[in-house]
């Protein structure tokens, strides 16, 4: 059950047997997955080593790893967030309520107004006790209705603007900028978790509930904070995304993305379980998805049928790694 | 119909369980299961009940050997278990409760007017005062434990056993549980009576077997087996009692308190209990399983929020505890349950151990690895913790290791006093000599310790003083200057001085 | 004395629980009636039926799901794939054009059921890949939309009247009842409402937790495909894009007619009351002519979560008198 994953270790225990090294490798899927695919894709899929693909495929990832960044945190205690997608939609309808006042008030405003969303949803959990799941549903069926009252159901195009041109297509060192800015927020919140009295307790909240409480540490605080940090990094996703497509649309932005961002964190090694988080794995988990995603288009597999074999890709992962393994 | 288990054996690997136990239950008796932590008494339930198989020896019902290869099989020949967690559906009825799954129909339609009908019949025969359509939830734990009772006779039990069926109850709630025994004892069903609370089955059993390390030790009337050689029996001295000490004067510490209890209530798990203990010195607190010692230490600790009673600290009250304040004032707690209520599964030495001063050891909300590896090393010198690093995951290390850490996770925010559980529960004689040593020695820097144990040798050796529970409430004190085990018995087994619920 | 008291307050809160949705929705139509002139005339209050049936009849399948302590979040989808497998059946006649998406559904839902309750996946993760995959399957079949050729047989079935009332409410009210029944008096029911309340316990009492599961998923199915086969014939086309947003809109509908997303507790006439009190609000929004219908969205979710959090009060306030 606990396969305890010191880095240290573990070409010991590969060496030694068969099992070990099929526990290795299973703790270490993601990468190998991902490898195995961007593999394939530089040998086989017509238009992949273009810089200009990867590039594509890194803003799309970007807003992607903020919010699988914000689920491995609520994973990690035993919960979910189920909101990330529709509250990045909301954010965005936040930006496309407030362009008038310009740039420098609506990309600041989204992002806030994802925070209070995850503010309430982490009252909701920490404070009324309310199981994550059904907080998490209420708030994902809120917000998306919310943000679709706000823009009228329409999409809104954002005017031509620094701002905007920036996060949406600026490029820096080959990169997307937003992409080096979610990196950087990754940075950051692996560097929270592993180093960082909050981060810690997040881990031991997922643990054992019981005995973070009985060792004096702050759950439901622990709780606020995760929930409060994913509606925030929610918010920033909502924002990236509405620049990258140039326009504030309630319906678009973020729909569906809870499934993508539940599936990278899972996928990368965060279990359901809780009481472990991986944020480098959730980091690749997004990339995985998103290179798979590209593969289907890049090799002319219809939208729609990748769609399908998508989910019947992320319901197989989450299948295997179920038992938490 | 009586059941029978004949010299029953049970290993699980190279564990012995049972080594050899015989019960004999007759139709319309109530017979007595007794046994501390260990004795082997859910080992024979699980048995009897078809979800284990004996490695050795025979059941037999009405004289005919059985065999029970399922709970279902054990259910099917007349013999199922009521547990103390009540295995019903809180928010369906009364009757839906007793028929879930057999409920009588017409055509392919429940008939609920016959189903009501039919359970108000049941629930007439043990007077209970209860009707079907009631919402289970809305009913006391005890009338829902007595539904579940009527579940279990409906199906066609005719041995039915309690697995300590009134430790949650109150008092109102345990004289219907008595009731309804006594209604299944005129129907000639037999049961089989687990309970911690000696008077209970004194006053309720025909018959009563006490276990110890997996073997039936005796078995007697109630007549037969007075209070003390039952006490006796299940903590093995059978050599017999001593006198209770006259002297119950040793009730205080010699210095100033640094804990001190007044008037502790916790439900009806903790009764008025008052106890101080005094720097430098270790209390244990002394008692029966189902006594209230952990309930005691944990309404202290604030993990259960107490009902009424003042705590003080040095001096300093502490009101509404929780963890987190009790730990802030100086008050360390070891819970007994090592797995569920101690370590961080998966989590290394290091995390485990640190994990409650972790604020302590970082800078800005960013913790030192430095001084985290230094408080680690510090522990794992001074206790003795066998691990091949920081970084071991816990769950590598033994239980008595384990312990260890916890154990330094408790000291790790220099408390005042710490209150240890069972604190060499499950552990070896090398590890438990080790805990034992550093308890001294935290003592010997000024601490007050309370500590529990249910070995009474340990005690005896460990504690200067003992506060004896009985029931939830303080049967009284004793000095263990020169004190044999038998004094102990005692004072365990002389009635509780707070009356029986 | 106080005990008394105490569960006599106890009763109260489970009746506001069951029934809080009924009251609202009285007070909504009469607050409405005195706004709008037009608002009770007999054909707006049978509109207003009309439109809000198909969710409706999801929020069965939907509360039944609930009840049994998950969700299904794939019924939107199935609803818009049903319509155009309806589209394809429609040129074979009324039977085809209602039996194939029923059966699609029902398929959908088995392989839903299976994975939650053989594979012990969480239900969201498994439903919400569902909605996905059947929606992209929708438009692999039918494009945008699927005109159904010859609409006259199975569009008189839907948009038919019988006694004045159109069929459609006679479908909804017939369906509510059999779901009743079955929920209340069957031993299925019994089991959906055991495993939903306690499925431990449940599992103790020797019900097969793992089929009732499955079938329950599959009921939801069975009868998102229905309520598809129904809209296409209302729309005399297939649309891939048809029944978005129901999945959200059947939960709404059900938790705020007092089902709870706990699992254990509910009522179909109380889901038919949350439905339709959403449907109601949805004429109004209609009404107002300035606001736009995308306030729909808005309604539901800020009635869902109102209702979570007065329900977990609720609950909490019943458990805390036990």
């Amino acid at each position: 059950m606990s396969t305890p994953v010191d880095v240290a270790a573990a070409p010991r225990v590969a060496a030694t047997s068969l099992w070990g090294a099929a526990a290795w490798l299973k703790a270490r899927s993601v990468y190998v997955a991902f490898a195995l695919l961007v593999g394939f894709d530089m040998l086989a899929t017509p238009g992949f080593q273009n810089p200009f693909a990867v590039r594509s495929l890194l803003f799309t990832a970007a807003p992607l790893i903020l919010i699988a960044l914000g689920q491995s945190l609520a994973i990690g205690t035993r919960g979910i967030d189920l909101s990330v997608g529709s509250v990045m939609g909301l954010a965005s309808a936040m930006i496309g309520l407030s362009l008038g006042a310009g740039a420098a008030v609506a990309l600041p405003l989204g992002v806030l107004t994802g925070l209070a969303a995850g503010a309430l949803n982490g009252a909701l959990v920490a404070l009324l006790g309310i199981d994550p799941l059904i907080s998490g549903l209420a708030l994902l069926v809120a917000a998306r209705g919310l943000a679709q009252a706000m823009l009228g159901g329409a999409r809104v195009n954002l005017p031509p603007g620094v701002a905007y041109a920036t996060l949406g297509r600026a490029v820096f060192a080959g990169l997307p900028l937003v992409a080096i800015g979610a990196l950087a927020v990754a940075g950051l919140v692996g560097f929270a978790v592993a180093r960082s009295v909050w981060g810690r307790r997040v881990v031991f909240v997922g643990a054992s509930r019981t005995a973070s409480f009985l060792a004096g540490v702050p759950v439901r605080r622990t709780l606020l904070l995760v929930y409060g940090a994913s509606g925030l990094l929610a918010g920033l996703a909502g924002v990236m995304a509405t620049a990258r497509l140039g326009a504030a649309d309630p319906n678009y932005i973020g729909a569906g993305a809870e499934l993508d961002a539940i599936a990278a964190a899972v996928i990368g090694g965060t279990p359901l379980s809780g009481g472990r988080i991986s944020i480098l794995g959730s980091v690749f988990g997004v990339l995985l998805l998103t290179v798979l995603d590209a593969s289907f288009i890049m090799n002319d597999v219809n939208g729609n049928y990748a769609q399908m074999l998508k989910a019947g890709f992320i319901i197989a992962a989450l299948y295997l790694q179920r038992s938490g393994g | 119909m009586s059941l029978e288990a004949r010299a029953v054996t049970k290993s699980f690997g190279a564990a012995m369980a049972l080594r050899g136990v015989s019960l004999a239950v007759a139709a319309g008796e109530v017979h007595g299961l007794m046994g501390e932590n260990g004795a082997g008494k859910s080992t024979l339930i699980k048995i009897l009940t078809g979800f284990h198989q004996p490695s050795g020896g025979e059941l037999l019902l009405d004289g005919q050997a059985v065999v029970f290869d399922s709970p279902r099989a054990a259910q099917r020949l007349g013999v199922a278990a009521v547990y103390q967690e009540i295995n019903l559906i809180p928010e369906r009825s009364v009757a839906a409760n007793v028929f879930l799954g057999r409920e009588p129909r017409q055509g392919l339609l429940i008939d609920r007017r016959r189903m009501e009908a039919e359970t108000a019949a049941i629930l007439a025969r043990f007077g209970l005062p209860v009707s079907p359509r009631a919402r289970l939830a809305s009913l006391g734990l005890g009338l829902q434990q007595m539904v579940s009772i009527a579940r279990t006779v409906s199906l066609g039990a005719r041995v039915v056993i309690l697995d300590e069926p009134s430790s949650a109850l109150s008092g109102a709630e345990v004289e219907v549980l008595f009731g309804v025994v006594e209604a299944l004892r005129r129907d000639g069903i037999g049961v089989v009576f687990v309970s911690h609370r000696l008077s209970e089955c004194y006053r309720l059993c025909d018959r009563l077997t006490v276990l110890r390390d997996g073997r039936t030790v005796a078995s007697a009337t109630p007549a037969e087996l007075p209070r003390e050689a039952l006490i006796a029996a299940m903590l093995g001295r059978e050599g017999g009692l001593g006198s209770p000490p006259s002297a119950v004067a040793a009730s205080g510490p010699a210095g100033a308190a640094r804990l001190s209890v007044r008037g502790l209530h916790w439900r009806n798990r903790v009764r008025d209990v008052s106890l101080e203990v005094g720097s430098g010195e270790i209390v244990g607190l002394a008692g029966l399983l189902g006594a209230g010692r952990t309930e005691t230490l944990k309404a202290l600790f604030g993990a259960e929020r107490p009902d009424s009673g003042t705590i003080r600290l040095d001096g300093r009250a502490l009101t509404q505890p929780s963890p987190s304040r009790s730990l802030g004032l100086g008050l360390g707690f070891l819970s007994e349950d090592r797995r569920a209520e101690g370590i961080f599964p998966g989590l290394s030495v290091r995390e485990n151990l640190t994990a409650a001063v972790l604020p302590r050891l970082a800078r800005f909300g960013i913790v030192s690895r430095r001084r985290q590896d230094a408080l680690v090393s510090r522990f794992v010198a001074s206790l003795g913790i066998k691990t091949a690093g920081p970084g071991q995951a816990i769950g590598g290390l033994s239980g008595g290791n384990q312990q260890k850490v916890l154990l330094a996770r408790c000291l790790s925010l220099e408390p005042r006093v710490v209150m240890l559980d069972d604190p060499t529960r499950g552990i070896d004689v090398g590890a438990k000599a080790e805990v034992h040593r550093a308890i001294r020695s935290l003592a010997e820097q000024g601490l007050g310790v309370l500590v529990t144990s249910s070995e009474i040798e340990e005690l005896l050796a460990l504690a200067g003083r003992l506060v004896v529970l009985s029931e939830g409430a303080v049967a009284g004190g004793m000095s263990t200057a020169g004190a044999e085990p038998e004094t102990m018995l005692a004072l365990l087994a002389a009635a509780p001085a707070a009356g029986v619920a | 004395m106080a005990e008394r008291g105490g569960e006599g307050r106890a009763r109260l809160l489970a009746l506001l629980q069951a029934r809080g949705a009924a009251v609202l929705l009285g007070l909504a139509v009469l607050a409405a009636g005195i706004a709008f002139p037009n608002f009770l005339r007999p054909d707006n209050l049978a509109d207003i039926v009309t439109a809000a049936s198909f969710v409706g009849l999801v929020t069965i399948g939907q509360s039944l799901v609930i009840i049994l302590g998950g969700f299904d979040l794939s019924v939107g989808s199935m609803v818009g794939l049903a319509t155009v497998l309806a589209a394809y059946a429609a040129p074979y006649g009324a039977v085809p054009a209602l039996l194939l998406p029923t059966a699609a559904g029902i398929a959908v839902g088995l392989v839903n059921g299976s994975l939650i309750a053989f594979g012990r996946m969480a239900p969201f993760v498994v439903t919400l890949a569902a909605l996905l995959a059947l929606r992209a399957l929708s438009i692999v079949l039918a494009g945008e939309s699927m005109v159904i050729a010859d609409p006259e047989l199975f569009g008189r079935i839907v948009n038919g009247r019988v006694l004045g009332l159109d069929n459609l409410i006679w479908i909804l009210l017939a369906g509510i009842g059999l779901a009743a029944v079955l929920l209340n008096r069957t031993r299925y029911g019994a089991a959906v409402f055991a495993v939903g309340g306690n499925e431990e316990a449940a599992r103790m009492l020797a019900i097969p937790v793992e089929r009732i599961k499955l079938a329950t998923y599959a009921l939801s199915g069975g009868i998102a495909g229905f309520a598809g086969a129904l809209l296409a014939g209302h729309l005399s086309s297939g649309l891939s894009g048809a029944g978005t947003g129901y999945e959200l809109q059947s939960i709404a509908a059900a938790v705020v007619g007092g089902v709870l997303l706990t699992g254990g507790v509910g009522t179909l006439s109380g889901a038919l009351c949350g439905a339709l009190l959403l449907g109601l609000i949805d004429n109004v929004i209609n009404q107002v002519g300035t606001l736009n219908a995308s306030y729909q969205g808005l309604a539901s979710g800020a009635f869902l979560l109102f209702a979570v959090i007065v329900q977990s009060g609720l609950t909490r306030r019943r458990q805390a008198r036990t």
